[in-house]
């Protein structure tokens, strides 16, 4: 009697985690793939834009090349800096609209987690920016309260 | 019956992995966002001090550069109107793309928390409202590009 109340406890107890480990997955209705569409179209105009842009400011330097800019040195490492950030956006934000498109289209779940991967990576670079940015903010903060203590002192 | 199994295996799922990756996307974007609201609010209060302040602002400036006097009723005319203007829309465009990013970023949250269909359908609204404005943007970059451009050239 023991045993099979025991051997009863056991599958209970097999069910529960059963339960717990049980995927609880989201199938895309036609509902979601319309939004999800509408992130593809708009994600890809502004990638193809900023690319337009990135084209516009190579243009703008190598005119300022020609015309014998006397700062083309920062402004070639500022073009750099910038065009590298922007590349890594535009080309993770077309990976999303092209891997999204593939995956709605083809009802392909692996794509559409591509697409998902490339989104999080272009927040994950613009959310990098931005702490650095604060961290020189905060940088530029402290030094100037310094330099007021110094002046002061003096 | 082959071809409805096969129709059922085909639709996309988010699993956990998705929800792992739709969340962390989340996270950065809503810290994006507050960041963005956080900038807007900087720029507004410190707007309304230097509105206070323009008249004591001007002087100093009149003093310390020598200042013209047409300068000076510029800036205190239609100047200084243009300034609310571009302060305005400065904060206008914070504050939206921060409002759209934290509310994407809460929406994936949720759903990755309880599944809610609502939360994603929420998640990807707020998503595309955040690229069409990104988009609006980077063809006001653009067009004050090439209008820059022409104009150096």
């Amino acid at each position: 009697m023991r045993l099979t109340e025991l051997l009863q406890l056991q599958d209970w107890f097999i069910m529960l985690l059963q339960f717990n480990f049980m995927e609880t997955t989201t199938t895309l209705n036609s509902s979601l793939k319309n939004q999800i569409t509408t992130t593809i179209v708009w994600a890809r105009y502004a990638a193809i834009i900023s690319l337009v842009n990135l084209g516009l400011s190579l243009l703008q330097l190598i005119v300022g090349f020609i015309k014998g800019n006397p700062f083309i040195l920062v402004t070639v490492l500022f073009f750099i800096i910038s065009t590298s950030i922007g590349l890594v956006l535009s080309i993770n934000l077309l990976r999303y609209s092209s891997f999204a498109k593939a995956g709605i289209q083809s009802e392909n779940s692996t794509a559409f987690y591509q697409s998902l991967y490339h989104l999080k990576i272009y927040f994950l670079v613009m959310g990098v920016l931005f702490l650095i940015a604060i961290s020189l903010l905060i940088l530029i903060f402290i030094f100037w309260i310094i330099s007021i203590i110094i002046t002061a002192a003096n | 019956m082959i071809d409805s199994n096969e129709s059922i295996l085909q639709l996309v799922n988010i699993d956990s992995s998705g929800r792992n990756l739709l969340e962390s996307s989340g996270k950065w974007a809503k810290f994006i966002g507050i960041t963005y609201l956080t900038m807007a609010g900087l720029l507004l209060v410190i707007t309304v001090l230097l509105f206070a302040n323009l008249d004591l602002i001007a002087n100093a400036f009149m003093n310390v550069n020598g200042m013209s006097q047409a300068s000076l009723d510029f800036m205190m005319g239609a100047g200084k109107w243009l300034f609310v203007l571009v302060t305005l829309l400065s904060f206008c465009v914070m504050f939206l793309n921060g409002y759209f990013l934290v509310k994407f970023g809460i929406s994936s949250k949720n759903y990755s928390h309880t599944y809610n269909e609502s939360a994603l359908s929420n998640s990807f609204i707020f998503l595309s409202r955040y690229l069409i404005l990104t988009t609006v943007l980077s063809v006001v970059s653009t067009v004050s590009s090439v209008l820059a451009f022409l104009y150096f050239i």
